[in-house]
């Protein structure tokens, strides 16, 4: 596999991307600004609310725009007829996707903690269930990656959108009702107890599995356009 | 050109099949010599485009060897698209984007790119360098990608109906551009149109496709002095004809019109012989033979 065509093939993305990452940049941080700001838990539950957006946006943007446009709008041809394999074009999708992804998750996420540790008004308690919302955060995110990347299809794309959003929702909430979660978010300690752990660890075997999926399932592929 | 070594050879398909629910490729054999230009002729569904992505690696042949370049394809298809330009109609540039994007992009790919000839090719089809891919014209865009093409000097040129859907002036500034390239004698050119005007200026050798399958393939001057109209004056009614290489027969009453893709002075005699008095014999266009090539094409698989 010729890496320096891989780089290449970032780079462009990430050119044709870089106004709108930066876009989603400012309003993940306004939308944590906002919540150490404004106070009160409905500015917390607007913050919050703004926050995932802007993570999704980022991530849900870059897959339509970078996956399911170049084959809508016949960029593919142009791409695959250049020194390019599946595996090349796969591998710099997924490289391409998680790192304007990433990039906004890893700020975002960090610039959450720095809030957290910085501002007495939240509980070191919750951070363990923070941490569990993030990781899931890009465990959906990868979901639908790896859906986007091996259909390319727009409606399968907006499957995968609708399904990892609500299926985070619904086990995001089954997992801060679980005992060993709830009873320690308001705590003055972050507990990281057997369950947290396994939760996480489950998330990043997930994330694992479904980039190891995508790169399987392409792989594979004969026929690519 | 069966004769000639594989080794001069810039593309052969030897025995290429595909299968797909409702339409297949059947056992394509296509080669294309270096430094010559081949039109590949058919209708629309005839499996141009399927043999052209197959040769570019695009899609996976289910039977039957490709090498284009010396390259055996899809698994060599790296090393044989760094040599490769490919433009097809429906090929798109990046909406968002500026030409100067894409060139900047395919420059970062290619060793090969050529700056000033970029330049050239951008002032000769009236480009700008700063505009958006959004706001060209479907002439403009065809020529932005056949200049991100060529100014990579590749050794073959593959097209896919790369003046569909021009205006007469794009179209002529396109071919001529294409004919212009063929300066270098090593580079090939196989382009597929079904445009029978465009294919008869430009190539030397001419194959015509219809339902997955090579009806005919020779070099344009075979083809040319080949393809034939006898009027004849026939002795009786009905009449058969039995010449070799009859493609179509019209007749009216003791007039006959019939077609025949191999002409010479002995198939003349063997007329004459037969009693019919010769009215004469007409030249057809690339086009009346594409259409009685797929006529007879469809008829023999009906």
């Amino acid at each position: 596999m010729s890496q320096s065509i891989v780089r290449q093939l970032v780079v462009k993305d990430l050119m044709i991307m870089r106004n709108f990452v930066m876009l989603y940049w400012l309003g993940g941080f306004l939308s944590v600004a906002f919540v150490v700001l404004a106070s009160g838990e409905v500015a917390s539950t607007i913050g919050s609310i703004l926050f995932i957006a802007a993570m999704a946006g980022a991530g849900v943007h870059a897959l339509f725009q970078t996956i399911v446009e170049e084959k809508i709008k016949m960029n593919l041809p142009f791409i695959m007829s250049l020194p390019v394999t599946v595996r090349e074009y796969t591998s710099a999708k997924l490289i391409a996707n998680l790192l304007i992804f990433g990039s906004v998750w890893l700020t975002l996420s960090a610039a959450s903690f720095v809030v957290f540790v910085g501002d007495d008004g939240m509980p070191v308690g919750s951070m363990p269930f923070l941490s569990i919302v993030l990781v899931g955060i890009l465990a959906a995110y990868t979901v639908m990656l790896t859906i986007t990347v091996v259909t390319a299809s727009q409606g399968y794309a907006i499957f995968a959108t609708v399904l990892g959003n609500l299926g985070l929702q619904a086990l995001l909430w089954y997992i801060a009702d679980l005992y060993p979660v709830r009873s320690f978010i308001g705590g003055n300690e972050a507990v990281w107890n057997t369950t947290v752990v396994s939760i996480l660890c489950i998330f990043i075997a997930a994330i694992v599995g479904m980039l190891v999926l995508a790169v399987v399932l392409q792989f594979r592929k004969k026929d690519f356009i | 050109m069966t004769a000639t070594s594989a080794a001069s050879m810039a593309i052969q398909c030897e025995g290429i099949t595909k299968v797909y629910p409702h339409f297949q490729l059947n056992n394509v054999n296509l080669s294309v010599e270096e430094g010559s230009v081949m039109g590949f002729v058919g209708p629309n569904g005839a499996g141009k485009s399927t043999t052209l992505r197959i040769i570019m690696g695009l899609i996976a042949q289910d039977s039957g060897s490709v090498t284009v370049l010396g390259n055996a394809m899809p698994e060599q298809q790296i090393a044989a698209k760094r040599d490769i330009g490919f433009v097809s109609e429906d090929m798109r540039l990046y909406d968002s984007q500026s030409i100067g994007f894409h060139m900047e992009f395919i420059r970062s790919i290619f060793d090969s790119w050529d700056d000033n000839y970029a330049g050239q090719l951008l002032k000769r089809f009236d480009l700008v360098k700063n505009q958006k891919v959004k706001g060209l014209s479907h002439g403009q865009r065809v020529k932005a990608c056949l200049m991100l093409v060529l100014a990579r000097r590749p050794k073959l040129l593959v097209f896919d109906e790369p003046t569909t859907g021009l205006d007469p002036v794009a179209r002529h500034e396109v071919l001529d551009e294409m004919i212009s390239t063929m300066e270098d004698e090593t580079r090939s050119i196989l382009f597929s149109s079904h445009n029978t005007l465009d294919v008869e200026q430009i190539s030397d050798h001419i194959t015509f496709i219809y339902d997955g399958n090579i009806v005919d393939s020779r070099d344009k001057e075979s083809f040319l002095d080949g393809w034939r109209r006898l009027r004849l004056e026939i002795k009786d009614t009905p009449q058969l004809f039995d010449f070799p290489g009859i493609k179509d027969v019209q007749q009216s009453g003791h007039l006959a019109a019939v077609t025949v893709s191999d002409f010479n002075d002995q198939l003349l005699r063997q007329v004459e012989s037969t009693g019919h008095k010769l009215l004469g014999t007409e030249r057809m266009t690339l086009e009346e033979i594409f259409l009685t090539s797929v006529q007879y094409a469809r008829g023999v698989s009906q």
